[in-house]
């Protein structure tokens, strides 16, 4: 069974500008102990659509199901106490006029436990906010204010506030956005650790695609209020049916030209300047029809004149070839990143950090038609 | 024929399916609901009967026929025009001398190298713990035209310059009024401004220095300009204050015959013979009329200053203009504002509750001074009862305004688009209602049905309902403040931690808001028990507060018990105008 259902959800919000479709019919499914994430630039729609699910907003069509029961439809919404759910907002909202230990107990004079359905007494709430606390090995803060705590700290608590009653959907609403970049990634995988380990079922919504291809299970890749992908990290980075997508989930070099011919998902497409691109076609789209071709910088390689590659001057060829020039050449440490000129534009690269690449080299780019996804 | 029968029951059904979804939308949003009927009960109540009985024959209770004969009799008399004259010229004046005051106050508290600033601070607030009525009283004391102490000392030491029983200041006349009303009127502007010049984004001028301008053209082009829509809201804010002074135009307008709004109310409602409640209620309305517009310009001035974003908060230490050999004389100014409002009318006040009553005020050392008027009060009924009235309408007024003004500002704050306009517009109509017309209002409003059947005409509860409605406007701005100041997050996060909304208010709003209304709670007291207009007009022999009590003794002459009841309220006000300021200086950082 589904923890989690959307279906058909629509949300507008009155605004200056005039009427604005948040939300424009989305819908999607979340299976029971599974990491599913919102990704999108802001404005999306991601945030107003975890907001629905929480029952923080009104849907005005719709419907949610949570844990198979009805909490959202045209008939009734269920205020968001009566929802199964628990939440960590964007900035922890950590009650400041409370201690770490209130702040987590909070919950249980509200919610009983899931398990039996039955309130919690007084007398056992302090051992399961310890319980939850250590969880995010914070136990020894448990008598501290709230105000006297680091930003990773409060992030800490907003989590164990939220598992402390061991909810069937845990939604996170951009958790890692105002901490600084190291704690991000350290915070990344504990979070999905906890999660996986308790068998909760999680909603994470961010615009920051390394946060959401490195932890989730499916991603719901959104934009102007829909979903335009949905899929694992692999199938939406490495085959997106848009540009769009692919460049919200990554830096992406696009080509314009026209389907050559196409053999299922295989096919050539036509440059502007004449050379045929073999790629993966995606969509419906027919020989003829004009279409983007989309490769990743990190999935090209380069070739410099004189130099030799089995693969590309052997028997079997490379897939993809452009001739072109260097034009700009930037040293990032872990990487090179390099804008090569071709015929039909600028290809962006990136390199290994020891390549010996300069600007204005006569390169070949390479490209193999299993990275080239024209749609 | 069927299939129209279906589709009609069919909209029928949807139809009342829409109604049930509004009820029920109306009434989850109980909160919102209540709130507008309170603010619709004391604020758009009384406005309607007043009108009402401005266009009627009768008295209160008994309204009698429709008639334009009040407006008719209003419009031809002259004293109306004089009366309307005098009260611009004094608020005019006296606007613009505060302001001028407040202004130099300002800027050389938070931006000069002043000696003592902390303690000029303190002397600009002082003032608020002097009740209106004390102070221009104390100065009728000393400026009278005949026996006042200044007056005769002046004739005493120059004979030859200053001759004749009187003078030679002619006290009772616009004059005087508008001495009073100028000095008194620098403490709310300058407490307007002080935020302002110190979070002064002091770039602005440092720019101003980088591109060529010397301190004075930096002050006058950069400085009095970023400020001037400040300024000018605080000026506008002190306009409607002065068009609204009472204590003053009753004490030393109307001893020299010069009648201003508010006295005019109150000379047709009180003082005239027989009075005339009809003819009252229409210069209620004329004035209000007038209030409103004022206000009106007031918040669109407003709502243009805050598009000005020079106050930058980031809690910069800006560098002082040094005075020189001027530091010392500008706390002189400073200091002799303090002598002026608080320290010489205290003086006088104290001073006369120390001598025997009925004893003529003149400075004569041969008449002892002692405490037996305080003798006499603790040891009568009067004071104890005086005292428990005064107690129970400052703590009821105080509680019920903030914890309207909460539910109010939450509504507003947290409510949706529509409603939050139509609940801030109501809000800040108050402003409009001079003191004197609300008490006005409060009689028609509790003489005539339905409510002439609560037993409360003439009780402390008249006083409660006058004074929240006075003083909503200010706590439900102090609250929207308080309120916007706590993240909506902090709230979603309870009610998704399975609280209801009850429960969420009670357990995180509230508790977030306490500073700020614990700050709102003491300066609705404070301003409670200073309070004139509406206890002198509602007073009765049961609900004699101590601003009425001391204006009833001093009308027969029992001065010195007067001037007792007076110093004791002070003895009351000081610590909590102190405690006030800690309070807000808390709640600003």
């Amino acid at each position: 069974m589904s923890t989690l259902v959307v279906k058909n959800l629509k949300k507008a919000f009155v605004t200056e500008g005039g009427l604005v479709n948040a939300v424009d019919d989305v819908s999607f499914d979340i299976k029971e102990g599974e990491f599913f994430t919102l990704l999108g630039p802001s404005g999306c729609g991601k945030s107003t659509t975890l907001r629905c699910v929480a029952g923080l907003e009104h849907a005005d069509d719709g419907e949610i199901v949570i844990d198979g029961q009805m909490v959202a439809s045209r008939r009734k919404a269920v205020p968001p106490n009566d929802r199964p759910i628990a939440m960590v907002f964007q900035s922890y909202a950590i009650w400041p006029h409370m201690t770490v230990m209130g702040n987590v107990t909070f919950s249980l004079s509200y919610r009983g436990d899931p398990g039996t359905g039955r309130g919690i007494p007084r007398s056992e709430r302090r051992a399961r906010g310890m319980e939850a606390l250590k969880l995010v090995q914070l136990d020894h803060l448990a008598d501290r204010k709230a105000p006297y705590l680091s930003g990773g700290q409060q992030q800490r608590v907003a989590l164990a506030r939220a598992l402390v009653v061991r909810p069937k959907l845990l939604l996170l609403d951009e958790p890692l956005s105002n901490l600084d970049a190291k704690l991000r990634e350290e915070m990344r995988f504990e979070i999905k650790d906890l999660t996986k380990k308790l068998g909760i079922a999680t909603i994470y919504v961010t615009h920051d695609q390394g946060e959401a291809l490195s932890m989730s299970d499916r991603i719901a890749v959104m934009s102007d209020g829909k979903i335009m992908q949905l899929g694992t990290p692999r199938e939406i980075y490495l085959a997106p049916t848009s540009g769009r997508v692919a460049r919200i989930v990554g830096s992406v070099n696009l080509l314009h030209g026209a389907i050559a011919n196409r053999n299922g998902r295989l096919g050539e497409v036509k440059t502007g300047s004449g050379h045929l691109l073999r790629c993966l076609v995606v969509g419906t789209k027919e020989v003829g029809e004009s279409v983007d071709v989309m490769f990743r910088p990190e999935l090209v390689r380069i070739l410099r004149a004189g130099d030799v590659d089995s693969n590309v001057d052997g028997a079997e060829g490379p897939d993809n070839i452009l001739p072109g020039v260097v034009r700009a050449v930037v040293f990032a440490g872990d990487h090179i990143a390099c804008q090569c000129e071709t015929a039909d534009g600028i290809v962006a690269a990136k390199l290994m950090p020891n390549s010996p690449i300069e600007q204005g080299d006569d390169i070949r780019v390479l490209i193999s038609a299993g990275s080239c996804i024209a749609s | 024929m069927t299939s129209t029968a279906q589709f009609s029951n069919s909209s029928a059904r949807q139809h009342l399916h829409k109604v049930g979804r509004n009820v029920h939308r109306a009434l989850r949003n109980w909160p919102f609901v209540l709130a507008v009927a309170i603010l619709l009960l004391l604020v758009i109540v009384p406005l309607a009967l007043l009108f009402v009985s401005s266009l009627s024959t009768g008295t209160p209770g008994n309204l009698g026929e429709w008639t334009f004969d009040n407006y008719e009799r209003v419009f031809q008399t002259p004293e109306t025009y004089r009366a309307l004259r005098n009260t611009v010229v004094v608020a005019t004046i006296g606007t613009a001398i505060s302001l001028a005051l407040a202004v130099l106050f300002a800027w050389l508290i938070e931006r000069t190298d002043m000696p003592f600033r902390n303690l000029s601070w303190s002397i600009l607030l002082l003032p608020i713990a002097v009740p209106s009525i004390l102070f221009v009283l104390s100065w009728t004391v000393l400026l009278s035209p005949r026996a006042g102490l200044l007056n005769v000392m002046l004739r005493d030491a120059l004979p030859f310059l200053f001759a004749g029983k009187s003078g030679p200041f002619q006290f009772y006349s616009v004059g005087g009024v508008i001495f009073l009303d100028s000095i008194r009127g620098v403490t709310t502007i300058f407490l307007m401004l002080v935020a302002a010049f110190r979070l002064f984004d002091p770039a602005l001028e440092e720019a101003s220095r980088v591109g060529g301008a010397n301190t004075f053209q930096t002050f006058y082009r950069v400085t009095l300009p970023a400020l001037a829509p400040a300024i000018l809201a605080a000026g506008m804010y002190s306009f409607i204050s002065s068009m609204d002074n009472f204590e003053g135009a009753l004490a030393v307008g109307l001893p020299g015959g010069v009648y201003m709004l508010s006295t005019l109310v109150y000379f047709t409602v009180s003082l005239r013979v027989p009075v005339d409640y009809g003819l009252g209620a229409v210069y209620s309305v004329l004035f209000m009329g007038i209030m409103i517009l004022l206000v009106l310009a007031y918040r669109r001035i407003i709502r243009h200053s805050e598009q000005y974003a020079t106050v930058s908060g980031k809690g910069y230490r800006p560098s002082r203009v040094s005075l020189g050999r001027w530091r010392y004389p500008a706390f002189a100014l400073v200091a002799a504002f303090g002598i002026l409002t608080v320290l010489l009318p205290m003086a006088v006040m104290a001073w006369l509750s120390l001598r025997p009553l009925y004893a003529p005020i003149v400075l004569n050392a041969d008449v002892p001074l002692s405490l037996v008027n305080y003798a006499n009060l603790f040891n009568g009924k009067e004071l104890w009862r005086v005292t428990g009235n005064t107690v129970s309408m400052t703590i009821a007024t105080a509680t019920l305004t903030m914890a309207l003004a909460f539910l109010i500002s939450w509504c507003i704050v947290r409510g949706s688009a529509r409603g939050r306009g139509f609940l801030d517009g109501l809000t800040f109509l108050p402003y409009a209602f001079p003191g004197i017309t609300i008490a006005i209002a409060m009689i028609f409003v509790f003489l005539n049905p339905p409510l002439n059947l609560l037993p409360v005409y003439g009780t402390v509860v008249v006083l409660v309902v006058a004074l929240t409605t006075q003083y909503i406007a200010f706590g439900t701005r102090l609250m929207n403040g308080a309120i916007i100041q706590v993240k909506a997050e902090l709230e979603d996060a309870g009610t998704v931690g399975g609280a209801r909304p009850l429960a969420v208010m009670w357990r995180i709003t509230l508790p977030l808001l306490i500073p700020a209304v614990i700050a709102g709670w003491i300066w609705v007291a404070a301003n409670s028990m200073r309070s004139f207009s509406v206890p002198v007009i509602l007073a009765s022999r049961n609900n004699e507060v101590f601003a009425s009590q001391i204006w009833s003794l001093w009308q027969i002459g029992r001065f010195s018990e007067a001037a007792a009841y007076g110093t004791m309220l002070v003895l009351v006000l000081f610590p909590m105008t102190l405690l006030l300021r800690r309070l807000m200086s808390r709640a600003e950082t």
